[in-house]
């Protein structure tokens, strides 16, 4: 795909800016946004592929797995009687943080249960949002990476309406009973707005900065890229990891008797 | 235009059978598989850091906050004793003087009953020493008397049997009397 084939997509206009990119002598004439398959495998009639989202979905775990060993080891290494070092209080920060803010928005009782969970859909959501500052594609700009986050979090919303509240978990759906089709769309809305959501957002920026990188010179990728990767890849990267992860606890907190 | 947006890669229009370049979006079959592998991942990684990083964590922190419970409470255990101390050496101070005065007053008693009976105990040791003597004395006297009436008895015997040997006169018993006595010495009368 090159820069022109998007450029035309807006008629009328398209000309002139294509024209102007070559003015511009722009960096990008081969825009790659997309997501492309490297390997493809016939599985149950279907054609599947391991694509760069997998690869980047890989690279990210191992890193987060290898921060976990490292972590492990100073927590291991550390003194609970001695003044702890810059690395262990890093981790501490991280863990209250996270405890915290589940027993915040979930309650003393529930959230501690929840704090782990939470904590590694933050630290995953969030490594995968800003992995685009690292040259990767990131994983939550493909739909599959988010619906699967969202369907996790369907089930868990789910499993703790039965586990709290019973045959009322179901029941409260027909009430009132005209209101029963709404009921369940809304249900059922809730991991696909989620979804969608985190994939919206984090597409929209990998969208633009490809096109910025696309249409900028070269001797401007040097600095002017930067700030917009501050805002696509980390700003916004990290206010949707918390909404996300925040529109988790609520919608499962909802459950709770008390 | 009609072969480049035929690229597009919007609801899969470019992801081919045989390649996949540049899809963004696609409900199919890759979708749900993305979905699975998510899942796992998730699962792993909950596992892990829970394993690795969470609970370690928690377990290091708890550690400490219930060691620094412990230096408080002992903290405050001990500055209540302190506090308790304090007072009791206050009140003791207060009344030092007193205690004093009392000691000594106590000292001195026990001081003086302790001389009484020292003094009594050698009183009553003198007059048993008083007593011995004078019996020692009485049975010297005695025995020097019933030795001198022995003396008597064998000096009586003795100008008993001059008398016998010679016809005696006054002049004549006079000197004999003398004689004897002279031979006794003045030293037996002493003794």
């Amino acid at each position: 795909m090159n820069l022109g084939s998007y450029l035309l997509l807006t008629p009328g206009t398209g000309g002139a800016l294509a024209a102007g990119t070559r003015v511009l002598k722009s960096s990008g004439s081969d825009l790659d946004f997309g997501i492309n398959g490297y390997y493809h495998l016939e599985l149950f009639g279907q054609s599947l592929w391991l694509t760069n989202t997998h690869v980047a979905l890989i690279i990210i775990v191992t890193v987060i797995t290898v921060l976990a060993v490292v972590a492990n080891r100073i927590l291991r290494k550390a003194d609970p009687y001695k003044r702890p070092g810059a690395a262990l209080n890093v981790i501490e920060y991280i863990v209250e943080l996270f405890d915290s803010l589940t027993r915040t928005t979930m309650g003393e009782k529930h959230g501690g249960a929840f704090s782990n969970y939470i904590g590694t859909l933050f630290i995953f959501i969030l490594m995968s949002n800003i992995s685009g500052l690292f040259g990767l594609r990131a994983p939550t700009a493909d739909y599959g990476i988010t619906l699967g986050l969202a369907l996790i979090t369907f089930f868990l919303i789910h499993y703790n309406g039965f586990k709290y509240q019973k045959m009322r978990h179901i029941t409260d759906l027909f009430h009132p009973l005209p209101l029963t089709p709404i009921n369940i769309i809304g249900e059922l809305a809730t991991p696909i707005s989620m979804s969608l959501r985190l994939f919206g957002n984090m597409l929209s920026g990998t969208i633009i900065m490809a096109i910025i990188y696309g249409l900028l010179p070269k001797f401007l990728l040097w600095f002017w890229p930067g700030a917009l990767h501050i805002y696509f890849d980390l700003f916004s990267g990290a206010i949707q990891t918390y909404v996300f992860c925040l529109l988790t606890m609520v919608f499962i907190s909802n459950n709770f008797d008390d | 235009m009609k072969q480049m947006v035929m690229q597009l890669p919007f609801f899969a229009a470019g992801a081919e059978e045989e390649t996949l370049v540049g899809k963004i979006f696609a409900l199919d079959a890759q979708l749900l598989l993305d979905a699975a592998i998510v899942g796992c991942a998730i699962l792993f990684l909950f596992f892990l850091l829970s394993y690795l990083v969470f609970n370690p964590a928690r377990e290091l922190m708890k550690k400490r906050q219930d060691r620094i419970q412990k230096d408080m409470d002992d903290a405050a255990k001990d500055k209540e004793e302190a506090l308790q101390f304090k007072q009791e050496y206050e009140a003791r101070l207060k009344t030092a003087d007193r205690e004093v005065d009392q000691i000594l007053s106590d000292g001195k008693k026990k001081a003086m009953k302790r001389e009484q009976i020292i003094v009594g105990e050698a009183q009553q040791e003198a007059a048993r020493i008083l007593e011995r003597t004078a019996r020692e004395v009485d049975l010297e006297k005695s025995k020097v008397r019933d030795e001198m009436k022995q003396e008597m008895v064998s000096v009586a015997k003795a100008m008993a049997g001059r008398f016998i040997s010679e016809e005696m006169n006054e002049q004549k018993q006079a000197e004999l009397v003398d004689a004897v006595l002279q031979e006794m010495g003045e030293d037996t009368w002493r003794d």
